[in-house]
Order: structure tokens, then C-alpha cells, then sequence
């Protein structure tokens, strides 16, 4: 068909890459970095194109173009089936397809492409804030078809098709609330795990380095969400959200233990009652979750791990849920076996003699261990330290230059100074990550990635290879209001540009919404589903059920869409029609004299003539008045018209009053 | 044809189909195309749509990705609302009028189809076998002009006229069929080039001696068998052509064509011959006369007397002989 093949104007091709590039531009933060100067040389050269009607390139160049674009792909990301190598080519090929865009067809298959990368973005994040980049692109996209079936006006923005495209998506709306809620969701991926399509975004990891930690710092993001039982929120010194325990220290770097044991519930605690609470997790890509100290049980799919930490089998790529009990306990009671105990009192004996001999100096002096612990506290106290984002970079015997010499750090390097300053006491400790405090947000405590903390853990020994763990946060000797009152308030500096305090408490109250977000809209499955049928009286999920349910919801929303465009096109007669229906109305009881009157005016009034002999001039007038009104170009007064065609009826009503029936 | 490379089913079925798309019949207009006969299918990009949107739906459901669900719900709600509005931009097109110019034979016939309603409609295309036109009804009634391949002498039906719709983003088609009750007359094909006048006569019934006028009215391009004499050498010489002078040749003032008097020749060619006749005597201003079996136009010229000769020998049956 020559519609398929014919050329497309200007305005066709601005839509096509408005289309396009928002469709693409959302996903440019993770794409190589010559996407975007590719881009904007595709669409540049396509509009010179465009301008000085050059033909399309020859298909040679354009396979070359494209190999090498592939190239470009694999060489920046690997090659391999995973999500962000398919996607790339997805994304890539679009744009690189503007270059052979010159038919209808090849527009119409780019466009309607916009549809899928556009989804593609739903694979990254679920974001409340992509609700509108899916309704903007969905209108763009949808926009761009309706310019390419057919343009009202030559006008770029033509508002009136604008508003024509909005009002369809509008009316879509409804119908795909209500489908969202009632199409039959799979309960297990058919193929592929929902994981490798993961929204990879990382936390807290299970090492630390300096400098890992200030990177979350600057991170406003969500962690995840707790929600207390009769929202019993524990106070904020209390808030330890225990992540990765790390037992590892080569000089500069934290690592974990591997463990091949998990710990056993907690089983006797009368005298506390456990708080109980429910995390909704933002992924994170890692395998922990996080937990107050000390967590009774393991969660269903985790591991409680020897040294408290929750530990999932897969990564974590997806909002999780999970229940937990938690005790906050002072003293957690464990027996510590001798390798170890032996791994908690390392430490590189080269390094930081400084530091050593002043350990070894405390440890003479002090009768007890909890006597040095108080003594490197109180120390860290009087002396001059301070608690900075920005401290001096360090290096080689890290925990020398830290103490004497720069006094500047946060908790990094507070956590990591005191641990090691334990062990070279002979006291086994170890630094835990994770976060510390969170924000009450009404019915749910946020924490953040700028929540992150590090802190310390001591094992004190008793007798028979018997003690307990005991946490012990250097930071708060520095910068007691970072634990009493959360990581906000001692950001003195500002982390960046906007970096105001209102715009933080925008962003938490907006927390809320997304929170709402995620319990109606990103988590939705096929066990929220199941509680919906529940309410609705549709208990069984059996293929008939559904398939009904799916018919009845069609129906239904069928006819909702359908009740509006009808009532805007229903038909309607314009003011002469209807006076020419008054007319036709007086005889209607004269069955054949009134059905000639769909034979036009002309024929109708003849007709009624014969019939009506005496009203003939009054009915000659009507056709006269009425034919100059509706044909003639002039613009007379229509008003007028209407009511001398009014008056004109009247007369002939009353002729034909007086005349008797024939 | 098309039809002939499909196998007998297939004829058959297409017949059936036909059948029932023609099941009205002709009819008079105007005509309303109310809901009962407006047929909807998705068109090509529709079709690529589904595709698309199928995949989508299939990889958002597979990986239970809720905001990939958003977009293909909200997709297909507006694949829905697009057919209505697509529906409703056809229905209640009332088609008003057909007229058809009259034209020889071999040539397109003119339609011009008048299409009116209430509302405002865009997008409206007529099809009449693989030629369409496309039209919008801002303010109650629109014309279309569609050519209409003429295909015999005398008065031709006009054939089933499609009126779709693809309006607003084009992912359905809205179609309506309607056979008007309405006629074009077909003349005859005119000879070309236009022979000589016939021997039999003028007004008086007698031959005239063909005169070779002596008033150089035209210059055309040389044909065979144009005698050497009336080349133009001295434009020939300057172009690659060859070129003859052409002479004013009324042959007496009144012309005959008498359709008895014609020996030779199919009725056909016959018909032919004296409509070449006709168009060049009046395009000469002459004065003329055709005589057919039970017609007789009289001595006359103008536009009127040459229609009602052309109509003459466009329905000329030879039985009307009498």
C-alpha cells in the first residue's frame, strides 16, 4: 500500500524522536558512555537529512554502523544473556533504526519499539517518581502514531490532536487500574528468575575500605522500611540495624568471616519482651538483611549466620519482605571457640606500633577488660577528635596517623581504630556494619542510606569459654547527637549543592508515598491478588473463575470507555434540524406524509402541500427561510433566522389544527 | 486479475463473502452507515502492535514486574478506547450523493461523492477498487472526487464504494460498504486520430469534394502517410521532430453523419468513428447532423446539441432499429 511507503514530512519525524529519545534518555545513566554523543550525532544527521531531503544512506553503511555499534556493546559490557547487555541492544538499535527511518513503515516499527524500551526502564526501578516517565512516554509515543495516521494541521503542536491523545490515555486509565488488579498474576516466573531482571542497586557491602561508607553517606535513598507491631518504636540510641560483621582486617580493609554454621534461636528471654516489627527491603544486590540487634530468629528464606546476620541465599534483587523478632539485649551470651577467638585478636604486626605500645601500656595498667573499654572511650572523648565527612586521606599505619596525628574521621574510622585498638589489648572484637537510627514517618520507620554506621562489637570472657558480646560505639563518644538523634544532625557541611534541610524533609515525606507505592502497586502479587478474589467472594483461582472474572471485568470496562465517547458523539441535530423535526412532528400521525420527510426538505414540504393546501404560503416561506439559512454562505443573523422560522411554524401548526384529518 | 490465482475454495469463499457484504443491494441515497454495517478489524500497524504489546505483557507478567503491568494495561485500555473513537468516527456518515460526469470510453469516469454529518469526522477515505481519496467533514457535508475506470458503452452502474477510517492513531480499521443507486454514462470511444469526414454528404444530402482549406490553422507532428507537400520544413529544421502544417478542412458548412450510410466496419467502430466525428465538428464550430436508426438530432452545434449526440451513440442499440 503506498500509504506504508510513503516519505514522512518534518513534523512526523520530530514526533518519531521526541518518542525515542524519551524513551531512551531515562536509561542513559547506565548506558556506555558514547551513547549519548552517538544519539545526538543520529539525530542530528537525520534532521540535516530531513532539511536537504538526502536519501537514506546505503544499506552497506548502515550494517557497518550497526557492527560496530554492537562492538561498542560488547566491548563496555560483555557479551552474555544478562538484562543489561540485552537491553543495551534494544536501546542502542532503536536509535541507530532513526537512521533508516524514512517510510511509514520504519516509523511506525520504531514507535511502536518506544512502547518496549520504555517498559525496559520498569526492569532497573519501580519508582513512584517513573509513574510519570510512563505516562509522559506513553503519551509521547502514542502521540508520535497519531501524527503518523494522520496530521490535523501542520502545526507541531497541534493542540487539539494533542488534547485528542491525551483524552484517549485518559480514558485508558480506569481500565488499567481496574485490569491491574484483576488480571491473573503467575505465581513462579515461567522462565528465567525475576532476579536476573533485578532493580541491582547497592547498600551497605560486605567489606569496608576507607571511604566506602561516605559514599552512602551521600545517598538519601530509601535502605528499607520497618514497621513495629502497635508501632512500639524502640528510642533511637537503641535503633542498631545489624548488617555484615567483619572479622578481617589486612592493614586497610574490613572483611567478613565465612561461616558454615548458623546460629541457633534465641531461647529464653523473659525478662524483655521482643519487638516486633516487619522490613520492607529495597534491593540491594547484596545478600544481607538487616535486623535489630539482637534478632531472636531467622526469617523465613535466610540464614541467621554465627555472628547475627541475616543472610539470604539469592541476592537481593527485589523489594523484600520479611518479619523479624528482636531483643535489645546489652549483652548477647555466646561461646567463643579458640580459632576464633584467635581470629578476633589479629592484627598486622608491623604496623601502627605507635598505637601497639600505648595498647600494651593499658592492658598492664587495667585489672579488667571493661577497664580499657571505658578507657578508650573516655579517651576518645577528651581528646581532641572530631567527627568530619571530609577527614585528611590517609595512609599506611592508618590507625597511628588517625589517632595522633589527624583526630578527624566518622565512624569508619572510629570503629575501625577502636576494634584494633581492642585486639592489640588482647580483647577479641570486630567491626558491624549496617545502619543506625531511622525516621518516624507516622506508621513506619524509614532508614536510609545515609543511615549507614558502623560500629563495634567486644567479646567479654568469662569462665569456661562462656561470655558475652557487648556493643560498643566509639562514634558516640565524639558525636553523641549522631546516635541520639540520627545522621542528619551532625551534617554540618552541606553534602551537596541542594543539599538543604527542607529539601531532605521533602524527600522524607515523600518517603510516604512511596511507601504506599510499594505495598499497592510495586509489590502486588499473586497473594495480594488471592486476598482481593478473597473479599470480592471469589475464593477459587481455578482457570473457569478467572476466565469469567477476566470477561466480566472486559465487559465492564468496555462499556465504562465506551459510555463517554458515546456520549460525545451521540447524535446531535444543530438548531434548523431540529425546527425541521418540529415540522415533520405535526403530522406524524399521518404515517405516509411523515416518513417522506427523510427525503429531504424540498420533497417533504411539496408533499405536505397537497395534503394542506391552505398552509401553502406560510410552508413556502419555511422552505424559503429555511434553505437560505442552512445554504447560503452569508453570514445572516442565525438567531433571527431561528425565530422567524419559529413564528412561520406556529402558522402552519394552526392551519393544520383547523383542518380535520383526511 | 487477482482472483484468478486463488484456488477454487478460496473463490468461493470470496464470492460468499461478497454476497454478504452486497446483501443490500443498491440503494437509493442518502444513506445513513449506522452501527449494523460498520465492520472493524485491526489494520497492519494494529496488528504489530498486538505483537508488541503481547511480548510486553508476556515479560511483565513472567517477572511479576508491576510497572511493566501499568503500561501494557494501560496499553490495551487504550487499544480499546481507540476503537470506539475509530467506530464512532465512521458511524452515522450519511452518504448524500454520487454524480458521475459523463466520459468516453477507456477513460476514468469522475465520481463525485458528496458525504455529510452531523459531527466532526477526519480521516475519511473512500476506495473504489485500488484508488482512494481522503477527506475530513468539518461542518456537515465534504466532496470527494474518485476516477472510476469506465468499463462499457451506455449507462454503467457505479460499483460498491468502500468508505473506512483509520482515525485517530490508526491501529484498527473502520469500513462500511455501500452500492449507490446511481449511473454514469459512458460515449463511445472517439477514433483517434479523427478521420476524414464522410463522403455522404452535407445538408443536402450530396458529397462534397473534399477542399483542403487554405488558412493554416495548426502545426502538429508528422504521421504517416501525411503527404510531403504539408511538412513544415523550416520548424522541422530547427527541431529534432518533423512537424506538418495542418490546414482548416471544413468540407461545406453542414456536416452528416449518417449512421446507414456507414458500410464498413463493427457497430462498435462504427459508434466509434461518428463520436470522433461529433467531438471534432464541434470543435471546429461546425455545424452537424447525426442520423442513427430511430434518432435524428437535427442540424445544430453547441455544447447541448453535442451531448445529446454523444448520449445517442452511447446507448445506440441495434435493435432499436425500427
Amino acid at each position: 500500500m503506498s500509504r506504508i511507503t510513503s516519505q514522512l514530512s518534518q513534523k512526523q519525524l520530530f514526533w518519531i524522536v521526541f518518542a525515542v529519545l524519551l524513551a531512551v534518555l531515562p536509561q542513559v545513566y547506565r548506558l556506555p558512555m558514547w551513547f549519548l554523543p552517538m544519539t545526538v550525532v543520529v539525530v542530528g544527521y537525520r534532521f540535516y537529512a530531513q532539511l536537504h531531503q538526502l536519501k537514506q544512506a546505503y544499506n552497506r553503511i548502515l550494517t557497518v554502523i550497526a557492527i560496530a555499534a554492537m562492538i561498542m556493546i560488547i566491548y563496555s559490557q560483555g557479551i552474555g544473556l544478562s538484562r543489561e547487555f540485552s537491553v543495551t541492544i534494544l536501546i542502542t538499535m532503536t536509535v541507530l533504526k532513526l537512521l533508516e527511518t524514512y517510510t511509514m513503515r520504519d516509523a511506525l516499527l520504531v514507535v511502536m519499539l518506544c512502547y518496549f524500551v520504555t517498559m525496559t526502564r520498569f526492569l532497573y526501578s519501580q519508582d513512584l517518581l517513573l509513574v510519570f516517565y510512563l505516562l509522559g512516554s506513553a503519551f509521547v509515543t502514542t502521540h508520535a502514531l497519531s501524527v503518523l495516521n494522520y496530521e490535523k494541521t501542520v502545526q507541531w503542536f497541534d493542540t487539539s490532536q494533542l488534547r485528542a491523545t491525551a483524552g484517549s490515555l485518559a480514558l485508558a486509565v480506569p481500565f488499567a487500574a481496574l485490569f491491574f488488579l484483576v488480571f491473573p498474576r503467575l505465581g513462579a516466573p515461567i522462565w528465567g528468575s525475576p532476579d536476573i531482571f533485578g532493580e541491582g542497586k547497592t547498600g551497605i557491602s560486605d567489606t569496608m575500605s576507607p571511604g566506602s561508607i561516605i559514599e552512602l553517606f551521600m545517598d538519601d535513598s530509601p535502605a528499607f522500611r520497618a514497621t513495629f507491631q502497635d508501632n512500639k518504636i524502640p528510642p533511637n540510641n537503641q535503633l542498631y540495624w545489624r548488617g555484615p560483621v567483619l572479622w578481617n582486617f589486612d592493614g586497610t580493609t574490613w572483611s567478613r568471616k565465612k561461616h558454615s554454621k548458623t546460629r541457633a534461636r534465641i531461647q529464653q528471654y523473659s525478662e524483655t519482651e521482643p519487638y516486633r516489627y516487619q522490613i520492607e527491603l529495597e534491593s540491594t544486590g547484596q545478600n544481607y538483611m538487616f535486623g535489630l540487634d539482637y534478632v531472636v530468629n531467622s526469617p523465613s528464606g535466610a540464614f541467621l549466620l554465627p555472628d547475627s546476620i541475616l543472610y539470604a541465599p539469592q541476592k537481593i534483587n527485589q523489594l523484600r519482605h520479611y518479619e523479624l523478632e528482636s531483643l535489645l539485649l546489652d549483652r548477647f551470651y555466646q561461646p567463643l571457640t579458640e580459632s576464633d577467638r584467635e581470629l578476633l585478636l589479629d592484627y598486622p604486626a608491623n604496623q601502627n606500633l605507635q598505637t601497639q605500645q600505648m595498647m600494651q601500656n593499658w592492658q598492664q595498667q587495667a585489672q579488667n577488660p571493661i577497664e580499657i573499654i571505658n578507657r578508650a572511650l573516655t579517651w576518645f572523648n577528651q581528646e581532641e577528635f572530631y567527627y568530619s565527612y571530609s577527614p585528611p586521606p590517609l595512609s599506611g599505619d592508618v590507625i597511628d596517623q588517625f589517632i595522633y596525628e589527624s583526630k578527624r574521621g566518622f565512624c569508619e574510622h572510629y570503629a575501625s581504630s577502636f576494634t584494633i585498638m581492642m585486639r592489640m589489648a588482647g580483647i577479641p572484637a570486630r567491626v558491624v556494619t549496617g545502619y543506625q537510627g531511622g525516621i518516624n514517618n507516622g506508621e513506619y520507620l524509614l532508614v536510609k542510606q545515609s543511615d549507614a554506621h558502623a560500629w563495634s562489637e567486644v567479646y567479654i570472657e568469662q569462665e569456661n569459654q562462656m561470655g558475652y558480646w557487648l556493643r560498643v560505639d566509639p562514634t558516640s563518644m565524639v558525636a553523641p547527637e549522631r546516635v541520639e538523634r540520627g545522621s542528619r544532625q551532625i551534617m554540618d557541611e552541606k553534602r551537596n549543592l541542594i543539599d538543604y534541610d527542607w529539601i531532605r524533609n521533602f524527600k522524607d515525606s515523600m518517603d510516604r508515598y512511596r511507601y504506599r507505592w510499594n505495598q499497592w502497586v510495586r509489590d502486588f502479587n499473586v497473594s495480594k491478588q488471592q486476598a482481593l478474589f478473597e473479599i470480592l467472594g471469589v475464593d477459587h483461582r481455578d482457570g473457569k473463575t478467572l476466565a469469567l472474572m477476566m470477561a466480566g471485568i472486559l465487559l465492564v470496562t468496555g462499556i465504562l470507555s465506551l459510555i463517554p465517547i458515546w456520549w460525545v458523539k451521540r447524535r446531535r441535530f444543530h438548531a434548523l434540524q431540529k425546527i425541521y423535526l418540529d415540522l415533520a412532528k405535526l403530522v406524524r400521525k399521518q404515517p405516509h406524509l411523515y416518513q417522506t420527510h427523510h427525503q429531504g426538505i424540498e420533497t417533504f414540504i411539496a408533499n405536505m402541500q397537497q395534503h394542506y393546501p391552505k398552509a401553502r404560503s406560510s410552508l413556502n416561506h419555511f422552505l424559503d427561510t429555511y434553505l437560505a439559512a442552512r445554504y447560503s454562505k452569508k453570514g445572516n443573523d442565525r438567531q433571527k433566522t431561528l425565530n422567524h422560522l419559529q413564528q412561520t411554524l406556529l402558522k402552519i401548526k394552526q392551519v393544520i389544527k383547523q383542518q380535520p384529518l383526511q | 486479475m487477482k482472483t484468478q490465482r486463488h484456488s477454487l475454495y478460496m473463490r468461493w469463499l470470496l464470492k460468499k463473502i461478497n454476497q454478504f457484504f452486497n446483501r443490500r443491494g443498491t440503494e437509493s441515497l442518502p444513506v445513513t452507515f449506522d452501527w449494523r454495517r460498520i465492520y472493524v478489524l485491526p489494520s497492519k500497524p494494529g496488528l504489530f502492535f498486538a505483537t508488541i504489546w503481547f511480548l510486553m505483557m508476556m515479560a511483565g507478567l513472567n517477572f511479576n514486574n508491576n510497572m511493566s503491568l501499568m503500561l501494557v494495561f494501560l496499553l490495551f485500555g487504550l487499544a480499546q478506547v481507540l476503537l470506539y473513537r475509530t467506530f464512532f468516527n465512521l458511524r452515522n456518515l450519511r452518504l448524500e450523493q454520487v454524480t458521475a460526469q459523463p466520459a468516453f470510453l477507456g477513460e476514468d469516469i469522475n465520481l463525485k461523492i458528496t458525504v455529510g454529518s452531523n459531527d466532526q469526522k477526519w480521516q475519511i477515505f473512500a476506495v473504489l477498487d485500488n484508488t482512494e481519496t481522503v477527506s475530513n467533514i468539518p461542518d456537515q457535508t465534504a466532496q470527494l472526487t474518485l476516477p472510476c475506470p469506465s468499463i462499457h458503452r451506455g449507462w454503467q452502474a457505479i460499483p460498491r464504494l468502500k468508505f473506512f477510517t483509520r482515525y485517530p492513531i490508526g491501529l484498527f480499521t473502520v469500513w462500511a460498504y455501500c452500492i449507490p443507486d446511481a449511473k454514469a454514462l459512458v460515449y463511445p470511444k472517439p477514433e483517434i486520430p479523427c478521420p476524414d469526414y464522410p463522403h455522404h454528404g452535407g445538408a443536402d444530402g450530396q458529397q462534397t469534394i473534399p477542399i483542403k482549406g487554405d488558412e493554416l490553422s495548426s502545426i502538429r507532428d508528422y504521421r504517416q502517410g501525411d503527404p510531403i507537400r504539408d511538412i513544415a520544413w523550416k520548424k522541422s529544421a530547427q527541431s529534432d521532430q518533423t512537424w506538418v502544417k495542418e490546414f482548416n478542412q471544413v468540407r461545406g458548412k453542414n456536416l452528416l453523419f449518417d449512421y446507414t450510410q456507414m458500410d464498413h466496419g463493427s457497430l462498435e467502430f462504427k459508434l466509434s468513428r461518428m463520436t470522433a466525428w461529433v467531438l471534432h465538428a464541434e470543435h471546429q464550430q461546425a455545424e452537424y447532423q447525426l442520423v442513427l436508426p430511430g434518432f435524428d438530432s437535427g442540424m445544430s452545434s453547441g455544447q447541448a446539441h453535442q451531448h445529446r449526440c454523444l448520449q445517442a451513440l452511447a446507448l445506440y442499440q441495434p435493435g432499436n432499429q425500427s
